[in-house]
């Protein structure tokens, strides 16, 4: 194998790996799953609890976040202006607020990893054993 | 390696008290539960996460063909009708209970503000919650954000439908109860209370009181549709009208019933209302709908919607020419406009609408009687433009 032909697979594997694609997260000691339908209510506010009954501590990422639109891409297919939207709906009324928005996957991977109803998402690539899996779209 | 050193200092402190923790694996378990709790505790004091400020901008011109005065649009460019800044703070008392109150200031009324909403909300956390205070009146699927241009596809809501109930609040209670049926999601919510609308707000020129307010509606969300029943009524109270037929309300009973469906699935949007109002005696009672359909490109919706409005009692007003003048309605409107999302928060919206089909009737315009005042109106028609600018913050 010549040079460049290991450059492009080196660069094409770490690309990979950069565009894992973005993963729902839980505490090790949370759900084990949860369905594409519950995520979505979870971060629509449209269920508050987990399946086990306890209510859920839903993380999103900062708005401009890759991550962020792909997820939403993904889960609610709603735009950021449409979050805005859907948001300032129940806001206005006082029948909700949106989920709390963290600075970075780090922080919301620390969340998750010590609050046991925690639930957020990261890409793929930042995933360790301080988190589970809960849903991969 | 970084929860290590996220822990460490923690550790630290705390070893002392771990000092007979059988394993490491324990002691880690400890920790982790410790720090849940002290950034539960710090999330849960701290005034940031407990009091919340958003707001709302509404910055809006309306100019017309003519002075038939439809949205109050008239010849002369309008700025103050329609534009509004709403400031909202929520206080939340504990983790179920919070208060809301939403102080809103109209061009129209010189920006001097007013309380809209002032309620406490509690929520049982079983699908109930109830809220006591001051209250949005939930006839339309818009209702609750009514003031918030920025959460509507349109630059106006359809007037036909939405100027039809003379008041908006109430002094009162309510409790909804969510139901999650899966896929679907069912809220039933029951209101009661009163209110009164002063003469310079309605359309019939005296103060009207509203006592016993009550009311129920039930929506149903299921995946990308909105299906929405209402039923309210009221006893009405007014001293004379001044109108031959009309006379004076006493304790006569109003009643609204209205319907809605809405469809989104991110690209496509179809909304529509049908709403039926009914008044004892003399005074109008009233069918209207709209359907809107619109589609997001990119930034963009464009959207295009059909609205009427007409009076269904008409014949109760034929012995009296003022009361058929000022009470008969009829009135059809098209409308073709664009929402811009400029940004995540602001949106600019143009409009043109045109309202027609008035037959013999004032087509519901205060200022489109005719100066003969006999059973015609002034213009036959109008086409009302609008630039808006919303904003949430």
């Amino acid at each position: 194998m010549n040079l460049l032909a290991k450059v492009v697979l080196t660069t094409a594997l770490f690309s990979g790996v950069a565009q894992a694609g973005v993963v729902v997260i839980g505490n090790p000691n949370g759900p084990d799953a949860l369905s594409k339908s519950q995520v979505s209510k979870l971060y629509l506010g449209k269920s508050k609890k987990l399946p086990n009954g306890s209510k859920a501590s839903v993380l999103e990422q900062a708005k401009g976040n890759a991550v962020r639109d792909e997820f939403h891409g993904a889960i609610t297919g709603k735009s950021d202006a449409q979050l805005q939207a859907y948001w300032s709906r129940l806001v206005f009324t006082g029948k909700g607020k949106p989920p709390k928005a963290l600075g970075s996957s780090a922080s919301v991977k620390n969340s998750v990893a010590s609050n046991i109803n925690a639930i957020g998402y990261i890409d793929e690539a930042d995933l360790d054993a301080s988190v589970k899996v809960v849903f991969k779209p | 390696m970084k929860k290590v050193f996220t822990l460490l200092p923690l550790a630290v402190v705390c070893a002392t008290q771990f000092a007979y923790a059988a394993t490491d694996a324990e002691r880690l378990a400890k920790l982790e539960q410790e720090l849940a709790m002290l950034q539960e505790q710090s999330s849960y004091d701290s005034l940031a996460d407990r009091m919340t400020i958003n707001g709302f901008f509404t910055g809006k011109m309306v100019a017309a063909n003519n002075d038939a005065g439809f949205d109050n649009a008239t010849t002369t460019p309008n700025f103050a009708d329609g534009s509004k800044l709403g400031l909202q703070g929520t206080f939340a008392l504990t983790d179920q209970t919070q208060i809301v109150a939403q102080l809103v200031g109209r061009g129209s009324d010189d920006w001097t503000p007013e309380m809209e909403w002032a309620f406490l909300s509690h929520d049982f956390d079983n699908g109930f919650v109830t809220r006591v205070g001051r209250l949005r009146l939930p006839l339309y699927m818009y209702s609750d954000f009514l003031e918030v241009g920025y959460a509507q596809p349109w630059a106006t809501p359809p007037a036909d439908v939405y100027t039809i109930a003379p008041i908006t609040s109430f002094n009162g209670v309510d409790v909804t109860y969510q139901h999650d049926l899966g896929d679907a999601i069912l809220a039933l919510q029951a209101s009661y209370g009163n209110d009164s609308s002063s003469a310079e707000d309605n359309s019939v020129g005296t103060d009207v009181e509203f006592s016993d307010i009550a009311g129920l509606s039930a929506t149903l969300s299921y995946e990308e549709w909105v299906f929405r029943g209402t039923y309210f009524q009221t006893d009405l109270s007014s001293a004379d009208t001044g109108l031959p037929l009309l006379g004076a309300f006493e304790n006569e009973r109003a009643q609204f019933i209205g319907a809605g469906v809405s469809y989104d699935n991110g690209s496509l949007i179809a909304i529509s209302e049908y709403t039926i109002s009914k008044v004892e005696g003399a005074y109008a009672d009233t069918e209207s709908a709209y359907i809107t359909l619109g589609y997001r490109v990119e930034a963009f919706t464009p959207y295009v919607s059909y609205s009427y409005l007409k009076t269904t009692d008409d014949e109760k007003r034929a012995a009296s020419s003022v009361d058929t003048t000022l009470l008969t309605w009829q009135r059809s409107t098209y409308s073709v406009g664009t929402r811009y999302d400029i940004s995540a928060n602001l949106a600019l919206k143009l409009d043109v609408t045109y309202a027609g089909d008035f037959g013999d009737t004032t087509g519901s315009l205060a200022s489109n009687v005719s100066p003969a005042y006999a059973n015609t109106q002034e213009f036959d028609d109008t086409i009302v433009y609008t630039i808006s600018f919303d904003a949430v913050f």
